[in-house]
């Protein structure tokens, strides 16, 4: 079978292995070259970042232009991605008037969200048990309410009974547990990532 | 009653004086005119074989004895029937054969009707009125050429409307087929070459044949004209009988003999042979009538309306008896609507031009007279029902068929000739142009089988094959599931406002409902340590300060990051903040901020930079670790960040004494962990992370990556407890938090039970709906 995109491959493997090469061995040439290719893939991706913000708009103004079934919320989109635009770029990010664009307006917004996500989530899980009646549901729903006991301090005293310590010191360890293990999956699936990528068996950047 | 002699030609009574037959001019003594007609006249080169067949021809008339049966009774008919009365059937059984005369005579007359035309001597015949009708005697000159049977139409006393449809069809396809004109020259020598090839002189021939009268023109008492020979039709001819009415070789009929004779060439051998010095000289016909014009005149008298020509009645001629048999054999076919057989092969190798002018005879056939063999032959019914006799030939004609003959028949050729077309203004024609047979032939092409060899290993993958193929293909079906049926909104209204109130109760109170927390994990006492001992290592500690937090998150870090920042301050630590987020360099401002005012000596723009928003997360996180004043180039306040670093003493990551990392996000975290931490493995690295990603980091905390950990508002709280500040612990929200998670986990509790007392007791729910 012909191979898809040859120029792009070699590329694509040999930065990979330059770059690879450079963690493994501090060698004094092949560390400019590493380090000038993680300069590209940053300016590379801060080009992307801003096609990405460019193509929002579009979308945003696309819909909002449309002969049919317009989506007037887009318009506030367009209301506030055009002052923070000309303000950042007038007055910069670090300018005490824009600083309340995000204090002011975007972190009581986010965290408004948080508090509705919260009560959702709450009333969800008191009707869990109501609309999916099964030993899986019971079990989240215990482990639910035993973290939220553990989390909430209640048991940080020396007050609270030794057992109940005890118990959930315990399964505080479950958390570690199984985060240990996303972060085990998580390191075998990048090195594996990688060497497809190096050895040309994965090619997305051809597709 | 005087005494009389028969004639042995025509059977007819003569007085016994008369030297030849006052009919047929036959010699009525052979014994005395015996002897080889003189053939020095022929201006022929004639062969040796066909001179002795002459002399053959010319041998002393069989007698009587040796005559066949049929013909004896022939001659015993015609001595007692009257020849002057026409020769009428009357009856229907009598006239059974009316059909098959009124058929041969129509095709003859059909045949002679083209060259009629354009010959001379038939136009002479037809515009004046033959004699024998008149009982008159037509001098011979006049004609020349001795009207056939089939130069007219015989009437049968039928009208036309009342003849038979295969006759009107006959008779139609007659009309309608062109006749061909052979005209043979004179002196041509045109004997067929298959008895060219026969021996000169044939021995032993069947006596019916032998002793028939001689043939030739002197015996007959007329001769025939150049002009007439000169215009020849093949339908005429000798061989014509031989062939279809359409003038194409008849390869396909049978004569119905039911025996051909053994010397079957005899009977040509003893046809008369025409030279054109017999023929130039017209003899004159004798007054006296003669058998010829007897039977002409009974005949034509048959047709009273027609104006044809006259009948001439020659004597009984084989040529002409076959050809009637042929016209009764194609009848057949006809009727049967069957291939015919295929044709003797002396049949199909007769050439079509001749010299012989056979004359037509209509044989004074009637019931009586007829052979029992003619008598037996196949009526139309009986030949509709039975199928054509095979003809047997000797074994010497057998031997002395050409090749061609007997070589089999292409399978194709024999059909498109036998073709009779069944539908159509050409119903009955055979050799029609074949339409719609042809296009009728094509079908769908066969389906080969194709069978290929396989073994159970190659079945085995094909079928895993064809598995996997039609597994893509095939749309996987979506688990249907159940209608989750909507909160009720007086359920949502209700969670929501006991969350509101209960969460306002404890901002208010700010009395938690446990006491605080006394006990404190290991992580977060590391974490207060290191934060407290930064001074111990530098007197103004450069601490890198990483915010990756989002907005929405900050407000429960927010406590833990200020108290924190406000220990790095009173430290006097130099804090340069940086972050991968776009906005999160304003929060870590604002944060920075917040601190700064709980330390007032601390200058923040003097002590602190921010170099704000990198680029590239992780990659720039990489970048950055290994030279930060290349990765970033300008500070949050557009200054030169190489420029800011060097003011504070930092050229590169080993320049800070601590990396203090306040983060939401474990996946952010892990990218400072991989990116940074290999290169900052001495130094501490401190983590404030809301409580959902503390679970995620607390691997790293373990393998002592994080060398400090505190979370959520617990965190904070623990923080506070650990580093004793005053008024540091907002116990509001202290107590806020702890009134909302017990009242959530209540709900949940309690939401919980009843789902499963309901699932426990399901008939009370349905009895409760009654």
């Amino acid at each position: 079978m012909a191979m898809r995109s040859p120029i792009a491959t070699a590329v694509a493997i040999g930065v990979g292995v330059i770059v690879l090469l450079g963690y493994l061995f501090p060698l004094p040439f092949l560390d400019p070259l590493r380090i000038l290719f993680l300069d590209w893939a940053i300016i590379l991706a801060a080009v992307a970042g801003l096609v990405a913000i460019l193509n929002l708009f579009k979308v945003h103004w696309q819909k909002l232009s449309a002969p049919r079934n317009r989506d007037y919320y887009s318009l506030f989109f367009i209301l506030g991605f055009i002052p923070t635009l000309v303000l950042g770029l007038l007055l910069g990010p670090g300018d005490a008037r824009i600083q309340p664009l995000i204090t002011a307006i975007q972190l009581p917004i986010e965290a408004s969200l948080l508090g509705l996500l919260t009560i959702t989530f709450a009333i969800s899980a008191v009707r869990l048990m109501a609309t999916r009646r099964s030993w899986i549901s019971g079990l989240f729903l215990a482990s639910t309410i035993i973290f939220l006991l553990a989390g909430s301090g209640i048991f940080l005293s020396d007050t609270a009974p030794s057992l109940i310590r005890e118990t959930l010191g315990a399964l505080n360890l479950l958390p570690g547990a199984g985060a240990r293990g996303i972060l085990l999956g998580i390191a075998l699936g990048s090195l594996l990532t990688g060497l497809r990528v190096l050895l040309g068996i994965d090619r997305p950047y051809s597709e | 009653m005087m005494d009389t002699v028969i004639c042995p030609q025509c059977g007819s009574v003569n007085p016994s004086e008369n030297e030849r037959c006052q009919w047929c001019l036959a010699p009525l003594h052979p014994d005395q005119e015996s002897g080889p007609v003189p053939s020095e006249t022929s201006p022929i080169d004639l062969p040796d074989w066909l001179k002795e067949a002459d002399v053959v021809l010319t041998r002393p008339e069989s007698t009587e004895e040796e005559l066949p049966d049929w013909l004896l009774a022939l001659r015993q008919a015609g001595e007692s029937s009257s020849l002057e009365e026409p020769i009428r059937p009357e009856s229907e059984a009598e006239g059974f054969l009316a059909p098959d005369l009124e058929k041969i005579l129509s095709l003859g007359v059909e045949r002679e009707e083209t060259p009629a035309e354009s010959s001379s001597p038939l136009e002479q015949s037809e515009s004046e009125p033959f004699p024998a009708r008149k009982g008159q005697s037509q001098p011979k000159g006049e004609t020349t050429l001795a009207p056939t049977a089939s130069s007219e139409v015989v009437s049968t006393g039928q009208p036309e409307d009342e003849l038979p449809d295969w006759l009107r069809a006959l008779q139609e396809e007659e009309e309608g087929s062109p006749t061909t004109e052979t005209p043979i020259e004179i002196g041509e020598e045109t004997t067929p070459q298959f008895f060219a090839d026969v021996p000169s002189e044939v021995e032993g021939g069947p006596e019916w044949i032998t002793g028939l009268p001689s043939a030739s023109t002197e015996d007959k008492g007329f001769e025939i004209s150049e002009a007439a020979l000169e215009v020849q039709e093949p339908e005429t001819s000798a061989t014509n009988w031989a062939e279809s009415p359409e003038g194409e070789p008849s390869s396909t009929v049978i004569p119905p003999f039911t025996e051909i004779p053994e010397d079957l060439t005899a009977w040509y051998e003893g046809e008369p042979t025409f030279t054109p010095e017999e023929q130039t000289p017209p003899p004159t016909m004798s007054s006296q009538p003669t058998a010829e014009d007897a039977l002409s005149m009974a005949l034509s008298s048959a047709e009273e309306e027609g104006d044809e020509p006259p009948l001439g009645i020659p004597p009984f001629n084989e040529e002409e008896y076959a050809a009637w048999l042929d016209q009764l054999n194609l009848e057949e076919t006809l009727t049967e609507g069957e291939v015919p057989p295929t044709t003797p092969a002396f049949i199909e190798e007769v050439p079509t031009e001749t010299t012989l002018i056979p004359e037509e005879v209509v044989p004074p056939f009637i019931e009586g007279e007829l052979p029992q063999w003619l008598a037996e032959s196949p009526t139309d019914e009986s030949v509709e029902a039975t199928a054509a006799p095979t003809a047997e030939l000797p074994e010497w004609l057998e031997a002395m068929r050409p090749v061609e003959a007997v070589a089999p028949i292409p399978a194709q050729e024999s059909e498109e000739d036998t073709r009779i077309e069944t539908s159509g203004p050409l119903a009955g024609y055979q050799g029609v142009l074949p339409g719609e047979p042809e296009a009728l032939r094509y079908s769908r092409p066969p389906v080969h089988a194709v069978r290929l060899n396989v073994s159970e290993k190659q079945r085995a993958y094909v079928a895993l094959l064809e598995s996997l193929v039609s597994a893509e293909s095939t749309p996987i079906s979506l688990r249907v599931q159940k209608p989750v049926s909507t909160t009720s909104p007086v359920l949502r209204l209700a969670v929501t406002i006991l969350l509101l109130v209960i969460l306002l109760l404890g901002l208010i109170s700010g009395a938690p409902i446990s006491p605080l927390p006394s006990l404190f994990p290991a992580e977060a006492v590391t974490f207060a340590t290191t934060i407290n001992t930064l001074a111990s290592t530098h007197p103004a500690p450069r601490v890198l300060v990483g915010v990756e937090v989002d907005a929405g998150f900050l407000p429960e870090i927010r406590t833990a990051s200020v108290n924190v920042l406000v220990d790095l301050m009173r430290q006097n630590a130099r804090l340069v903040f940086i972050t991968t987020q776009s906005n999160a360099s304003v929060l870590a401002l604002t944060l920075a901020q917040q601190a700064a005012q709980q330390v007032p000596e601390y200058v923040l723009s003097e002590q602190s930079l921010n170099l704000g928003y990198l680029a590239g997360e992780a990659t720039g996180l990489a970048a950055f670790a290994r030279q930060p004043q290349l990765a970033v180039t300008t500070t949050l306040d557009g200054q030169m960040a190489s420029n800011a670093l060097s003011l504070l003493g930092i050229t590169g990551l080993q320049d800070f004494d601590a990396i203090l990392l306040v983060t939401d996000s474990g996946e952010r975290a892990r990218a400072w962990l991989e990116q940074v931490r290999p290169l900052f493995s001495e130094r501490p690295l401190l983590v404030i992370t809301s409580a959902q990603a503390a679970p995620y980091l607390t691997p790293y905390v373990q393998s002592g990556q994080v060398n400090g950990l505190i979370s959520g508002l617990v965190g904070s709280m623990t923080y506070t407890r650990l580093t004793q500040k005053v008024g540091g612990e907002n116990l509001s929200l202290w107590s806020a938090y702890q009134m909302g998670i017990l009242t959530i986990a209540l709900l949940i509790l309690l939401g919980g039970l009843t789902g499963t007392l309901q699932a426990i007791f399901p008939a009370s729910k349905t009895t409760s709906r009654r």
